[in-house]
């Protein structure tokens, strides 16, 4: 059932970005929400306000980027208990419950994460669009809504607090003790 | 790319992601989403008036029991359980919807102040019935705010609420009191679910030191489907 003042082509491009970032929105919102409903929550809000403002969303590469800052703001919300559970997506909430899959334990990766889940979130944040995202800075920028100068200082910094969290020269030096302990043998 | 870089693409969450299938639930979320008038520029998300907890669990609890039947033996079941915990947090099992003297009692027992109303499925408590201790009771609309007033409504501070207390499971919650300033009374409004899925929702508000806490005047409860509906822009 369409509604009369939609342009045809209006939804066709709606539906091409839909189907082509519809992939990279859902990685984006399983990397920072914990469940299958909040999953497909911000699927649905982040789809929809693309829908609302697709004047706005940009053409190419960078609409993706459009929809990363819009899921972000979603999320935020979400955060705040702004949002409740949308009636949309429910059949996609059934269907995404199937292979949440288990990664295995591993101890460095804990301790990785655990320094991780101790930044800011503004430091968390960034890094996550620049390691999980692989976004370049000026790609980040677009995303906050900052100067590409500013994304790059705040990439920066943020990588230099998780360094000293996880104390990384330390690391390197017990890696490198425990070598020549083992040739010593 | 350098190793810290390296160190946090390795703890991707989405590291074993599999690329997802078009399946008919994602075309059934676009179907619905072209379907909603896109004509509607609203500059951002209305905000919904109050946070709700929701228990999505398949099974829930008793609702239909709001006058308690003692039970043959005498002693009557316990609706509820509360049980300190030695971080200072404080779990709560809500079995049946009776006695919210009682629960505010235990809880009181237990260091938290609290008001606790159990409510009807189609019932709600009208706003207004405490000052608010945060934001998050009666959120002030975002329209037209300053970058600077943004960044004061959006500190952590202002939403101490939502992080007061937080589901466990289909019938626990846990309360963490460190989020709570002396003198401020934790205000619970418990409700079965009204839509399909949600099987109870509980409010978790703290009313302002010195705030009384009314009454709780019942008013229609927002449909949950209708609040769900209202967001996608029907």
């Amino acid at each position: 059932m369409q509604d009369q003042r939609v342009p045809p082509d209006t939804r066709d491009r709606f539906e091409a970005l839909y189907l082509a970032c519809y992939p990279a929105v859902h990685r984006y919102a399983v990397r920072r929400t914990d469940s299958v409903d909040d999953v497909a929550d911000v699927i649905a809000e982040t789809f929809l306000a693309a829908w609302r403002r697709l004047d706005d969303v940009p053409e190419g590469e960078a609409a993706v980027l459009w929809l990363y800052g819009a899921a972000r703001r979603v999320l935020a919300n979400h955060r705040r208990g702004e949002s409740r559970r949308t009636a949309l997506a429910s059949r996609l909430r059934g269907e995404l419950a199937v292979g949440q899959g288990q990664t295995a334990a591993d101890p460095r990766a804990d301790a990785v994460r655990t320094a991780f889940a101790a930044l800011n979130a503004a430091d968390r944040d960034v890094l996550a669009l620049a390691c999980w995202e692989e976004l370049t800075g000026p790609q980040i920028a677009k995303v906050l809504g900052c100067s590409s100068t500013a994304a790059r200082l705040r990439l920066h910094r943020a990588r230099k607090r998780l360094a000293r969290l996880l104390d990384t020269t330390t690391t390197d030096e017990v890696t490198v003790m425990t070598a020549l302990r083992g040739e010593a043998r | 790319m350098n190793k810290i870089d390296r160190m946090v693409s390795a703890i991707d969450p989405a590291a074993e992601y599999a690329e997802p299938a078009i399946g008919q639930g994602v075309q059934d979320l676009l179907a619905e989403i072209v379907a909603t008038p896109p004509a509607q520029r609203r500059p951002s998300w209305p905000p919904l008036r109050r946070r709700v907890l929701a228990g999505v669990a398949v099974t829930g609890i008793a609702a239909a029991a709001l006058v308690a039947v003692p039970l043959v033996s005498g002693a009557p079941s316990a609706a509820y359980a509360v049980v300190k915990n030695s971080d200072g947090t404080v779990q709560v099992t809500v079995k049946e919807f009776r006695d919210p003297d009682g629960l505010a009692a235990k809880l009181k027992s237990a260091g938290i102040v609290a008001d606790v109303t159990f409510t009807e499925a189609d019932k709600q408590c009208a706003r207004g019935r405490f000052v608010g201790a945060d934001l998050a009771y009666d959120p002030p609309s975002t329209k037209g705010m300053t970058e600077q007033q943004r960044k004061e409504f959006d500190k952590p501070d202002n939403w101490r609420s939502r992080d007061v207390a937080a589901p466990i499971n289909k019938d626990t919650f846990v309360i963490s009191p460190r989020f709570m300033r002396p003198e401020e009374t934790l205000v619970l409004e418990f409700r079965p679910g009204n839509y399909a899925g949600m099987d109870w929702a509980l409010g978790t508000y703290l009313a302002k030191a010195g705030s009384p806490v009314a009454p709780c005047r019942l008013v229609k409860a927002n449909s949950d489907e209708e609040l769900a509906k209202k967001m996608a822009g029907n």
